[in-house]
């Protein structure tokens, strides 16, 4: 049992240890149910990981892998101070599309309604906070969301007449073709036209029609 | 005094670091820790240096013995069969008031087996603890109490 | 001398190694988000904290071992501290306490406000 030896074989029972507890916490990170679930198993997964490159580091015998450690266990903590802050600013906002935190499946019932944060207050009793918060968001965010709102209903309510004018177009005879391609294009100018702009769709879709009647060929050329 | 001390210190810890054991070596590592504690010098107080450092060490190893402890103890609950746990919180009234020393608290705490710090309330008064076995939360308050609070008053005041 | 040195290695490996599985095992196993927290700020630190001294001690060199113990500081000072983080962000955020909990003066003390 000269020392070379210990000393490999103890790395070996260690990264096979190691192995096992990585396939763990990848495991936890799959199934958590909720996000900070996931959130510390990955800082797990750092703190494994570094325990890896120690062991390859006395196995190969370069030991630079040190640093290499040591910068990997920086970059995991601020990572998941950065996740910490991005729960904190989820739930004031509401998340994304609106999505409260997701509640854990293995809650049997709600938990009685306790008068909860100001944020949350406006759940009702059944429900346990999860229930979406009013999202608060900023004036900026709030007209970008309206104005993009604005648009796709716009360019919704305009596919649907177009296809309703192209139907009608199409049953109709070709003497009321005259008559009726006018007000057809002058909804199918309009998703060209919301379609195109990149702010505010409220005042675009002003001008679109008042001109369409009065040349009825000019937006056919536009492209 | 003390400031001289601590740039000697720097001094060899800069010389370790970088591994090259050379006069030129520790005369530009006392150069930079001395620029280093120059920039720090409105934090430098000294006031009883010795009996602080003293407590200082003892709050260091009590730090390292309730590290070990605390993993010790996970890893007796994590492997025994049976899992009956209450956890909780429980709120822990504070003594002490600077920023730091209740940071310091907070983290010790953490370390301590069986606890986590979770808050601190906006007046500072108060520290939100989550402990898994919460079935006595009296005992582990005088327990945190006696133990830690007690030990950084006496090195931080 | 490298006897002993490597038996030093080798345990603290070996023992690293326990408390990392130790870690992870506790993450599947506790019923709660806050419950999971202890586990890996706690032994999941101390576990790859130990496999850093084991390296430092492994060289037999000075600038080595002063490196690996820099980082096993920075290690434990920063891990609880991140962990103490997340569970103040998923308390505020409202996700709830397992249905074992005894009590939760936090939120009770939140509710008054």
């Amino acid at each position: 049992m000269t020392a070379q030896s210990i000393t490999q074989f103890a790395v070996h029972i260690g990264l096979f240890v190691l192995g096992i507890s990585f396939l763990l916490t990848a495991w936890r990170v799959i199934k958590g149910p909720t996000l900070p679930d996931r959130v510390i198993a990955l800082d797990m997964l750092v703190g494994i990981v570094m325990g890896f490159i120690a062991l390859i580091a006395i196995r190969t015998g370069f030991t630079l892998y040190i640093d290499i450690a040591i910068s990997l266990g920086l970059v995991g903590f601020l990572a998941t101070v950065a996740f910490a802050r991005f729960i904190l600013s989820r739930k004031r906002r509401g998340g994304e599309d609106g999505a409260p935190p997701e509640p854990l499946p293995e809650e049997p019932a709600a938990k009685p309604a306790h008068k909860g944060n100001a944020v949350g207050a406006a759940a009702p009793a059944g429900a346990p906070k999860e229930v979406a918060p009013k999202p608060v968001l900023s004036k900026s965010e709030a007209t970008k969301a309206s104005a993009a709102k604005v648009k796709i209903a716009k360019a919704k309510s305009a596919k649907a007449k177009s296809i309703k004018a192209e139907g009608a177009k199409a049953q109709g005879a070709r003497t009321k073709a005259a008559k009726k391609s006018a007000p057809a294009e002058a909804p199918r100018e309009a998703p060209i036209e919301a379609l195109g702009e990149v702010t505010a769709a409220v005042p675009a879709a002003k001008p679109v029609k008042p001109k369409a009647p009065r040349k009825p060929a000019v937006p056919k050329e536009t492209p | 005094m003390t400031i001289y001390i601590l740039n000697v210190i720097f001094a060899f810890l800069w010389v370790a670091v970088t591994g090259s054991a050379t006069v030129l070596n520790l005369a530009f590592g006392f150069f930079l820790s001395m620029a280093a504690l120059w920039i720090v010098r409105g934090e430098m107080a000294e006031q009883d240096y010795w009996r602080r450092v003293r407590s200082g060490l003892s709050l260091l190893v009590l730090f390292l013995k309730e590290l070990a402890l605390s993993a010790y103890k996970v890893a007796v609950m994590v492997f025994s069969p049976r899992l009956d746990l209450k956890p909780g919180i429980f709120a822990f009234p504070l003594t002490v008031t600077r920023d730091f020393e209740i940071t310091l608290l907070a983290n010790l705490i953490t370390l301590t087996p069986g606890t986590l710090s979770v808050d601190v309330s906006d007046d500072r008064k108060t520290l939100y603890v989550h402990a898994i076995d919460c079935s006595d939360p009296d005992g582990a308050r005088r327990d945190i109490a006696d133990g830690f609070e007690r030990k950084i008053l006496e090195t931080f005041r | 001398m490298d006897i002993l040195l490597a038996l030093v290695t080798a345990v603290l490996i070996l023992v690293g190694a326990v408390f990392a599985l130790a870690a992870a095992v506790g993450l599947n196993r506790f019923p709660d988000l806050y419950a999971r927290m202890h586990a890996a700020s706690k032994a999941g630190t101390i576990g790859s904290a130990l496999m850093l001294i084991a390296v430092g001690v492994h060289a037999a060199d000075l600038a080595i071992l002063a490196r690996s113990l820099a980082g096993f500081f920075f290690f434990v000072l920063t891990a609880p501290v991140s962990a103490h983080l997340l569970a103040k962000a998923a308390h505020d955020s409202g996700y709830p306490l397992s249905s074992l909990s005894v009590q939760d003066e936090m939120r009770r003390e939140e509710g008054q406000l």
